[in-house]
């Protein structure tokens, strides 16, 4: 009984604390949750070429001028009502900032063609192999090994692979630095880790 | 997030090697081993603890350097590996061996896998696999949500204001200037908190159609105005003015007339017009 109370009261002084943030909030910019909505869904083409998705800690914070707490209290609310729609909060970091963006809770089609798709579950499978799963960094693979497998063996033609490739690298989910392939911030947010493995096992012996 | 991973990779590989030793050193032993067993090829063997950790290490090396290569062997072989082990667990007397005596039936069940795929896919052509390969990603995604569309500018946020929220300020007879006191605390803050607007040639000249279609020619009282154009034809009636393709007459006390100076230049050679400024600012709706 005395457990429920304070159950109850710790709910209650963290519901306030939302209220009195969103109402902060509201009074500087009007109605937020639908602001934040498509800060979250947003996307943009970075300098350096790469694609960010959702929107920055920092970035948010400069626009609220929002402690970490109420940031940590607003987000939190928003993810709880999201959810109702079939999305999740999500957070990531890319050199080493933190980044907001929504995901779907149900597995959903991607915007990927059927080659792209069969050229990730390629590189998929074979950092997989390569990686020490006793040990939680990704190895890169090179592109010679990709090339060999599928341009070699007849799958793809070498400007047709290296335009699939152009395309992962555009959307984000993978990135290529010198002879490297390595997993994009989007493939580990849209493909989990045990799911990658379920891949790569799948996928075992597909290809000649 | 994804860094260089090259000292991993050394580490990686340093253990590896290692680990390679020591099961060389293993399977020279069980290779040893073998060939002794081979010699005495008693079936009533003696089956001491020992034996069973060489048979159980020399099949699981065996099978790890056919799968790391990617090859198969053929199946009376994996069944002859198979039946050399079958009875290893009656020996078992430790943990290790329990564990190494797992690792090799997982083994052989990865092999006999893998077998199994590669016959169901015999006779598919290139294209089957592939969308097989596809479809194993693709029912594993749980996509990341975005609003359609891929742009190259930052989202202006909370800086979102009513589209339809523009005020119309006007000045005396001479030329708005920033400092004008006018402007001060009504716009300007918000103007330049606004977004940089990038625009093709192609996108510029299908609003200027749009907006002339919608504007151009027309008399409008300057409150109905402020209703109906946002910031966007804001910008553009200061485009359009700037490339003199369009004047703004006042032809009342309250009204505004957008005409086209191409079709009316004659029309305003015989009035006599006095300059004024106007500034067109944002109206945020909420402070």
């Amino acid at each position: 009984m005395i457990e429920n109370q304070s159950n109850n009261d710790e709910e209650q002084v963290e519901e306030r604390s939302a209220n009195n943030v969103r109402k902060k909030l509201e009074e500087d910019f009007g109605e937020i949750d639908p602001q934040l909505f498509l800060a979250l869904t947003s996307r943009r083409r970075l300098e350096n070429g790469s694609l960010a998705f959702g929107v920055s800690k920092r970035h948010l914070r400069n626009k609220t001028g929002l402690t970490l707490l109420e940031l940590e209290t607003l987000l939190e609310d928003f993810g709880r009502n999201v959810k109702r729609l079939g999305l999740e909060l999500i957070s990531y970091v890319v050199d080493n900032e933190v980044w907001y963006c929504l995901r779907s809770i149900y597995v959903v089609p991607n915007e990927l063609s059927l080659d792209e798709q069969a050229v990730l579950g390629t590189i998929i499978f074979l950092i997989e192999k390569t990686t020490d799963h006793r040990r939680r960094e990704e190895i890169p693979i090179t592109s010679t090994i990709l090339f060999d497998r599928l341009v070699k063996r007849g799958y793809y033609t070498e400007y047709s692979l290296t335009r699939i490739l152009r395309t992962l690298v555009s959307t984000g989910y993978i990135r290529r630095g010198g002879n490297k392939i390595r997993y994009g911030a989007r493939t580990k947010i849209e493909i989990a880790t045990e799911r990658r493995k379920e891949i790569a096992d799948r996928t075992e012996g597909m290809l000649l | 997030m994804l860094e260089d991973n090259d000292d991993i990779e050394i580490e990686i590989s340093i253990s590896e090697s290692s680990n390679e030793e020591d099961s060389e050193k293993s399977s020279n032993k069980s290779k040893s081993n073998n060939n002794s067993d081979k010699q005495k090829k008693d079936p009533k063997k003696k089956k001491t603890s020992d034996g069973v950790e060489k048979k159980l290490w020399s099949v699981a090396k065996k099978y790890k350097t056919l799968l790391d290569k990617g090859l198969i062997p053929q199946i009376a072989e994996s069944e002859e590996d198979r039946i050399e082990v079958s009875d290893a667990y009656l020996n078992i007397s430790s943990n290790r061996h329990r564990q190494l005596d797992a690792r090799v039936y997982q083994s052989l069940t990865k092999m006999q896998r893998t077998r199994d795929t590669k016959v169901a896919l015999e006779g598919t052509t290139e294209r089957d696999r592939l969308r097989m390969i596809a479809w194993e990603v693709k029912i594993r995604t749980k996509a990341i949500m975005f609003m359609p569309g891929d742009n190259t500018l930052d989202m202006d946020m909370f800086n979102l204001h009513d589209v339809g929220g523009v005020q119309i300020i006007e000045g005396d007879n001479k030329e708005l200037l920033v400092e004008d006191k006018i402007l001060e605390g009504k716009g300007i803050a918000i103007m330049e908190s606004l977004p940089l607007r990038k625009l093709t040639k192609e996108q510029r000249e299908s609003l200027k159609k749009e907006f002339l279609k919608k504007f151009g020619g027309k008399q409008f009282k300057i409150s109905e105005l402020e209703s109906k154009i946002d910031s966007i034809f804001a910008d553009l009636i200061s485009l359009l003015v700037r490339e003199k393709q369009i004047m703004l007459l006042r032809t009342g006390k309250d009204s505004i007339e957008i005409v086209l100076l191409h079709t009316a230049s004659e029309r305003i050679n015989e009035l006599d017009l006095v300059n004024q400024s106007i500034v067109i600012t944002p109206k945020k709706t909420r402070k």
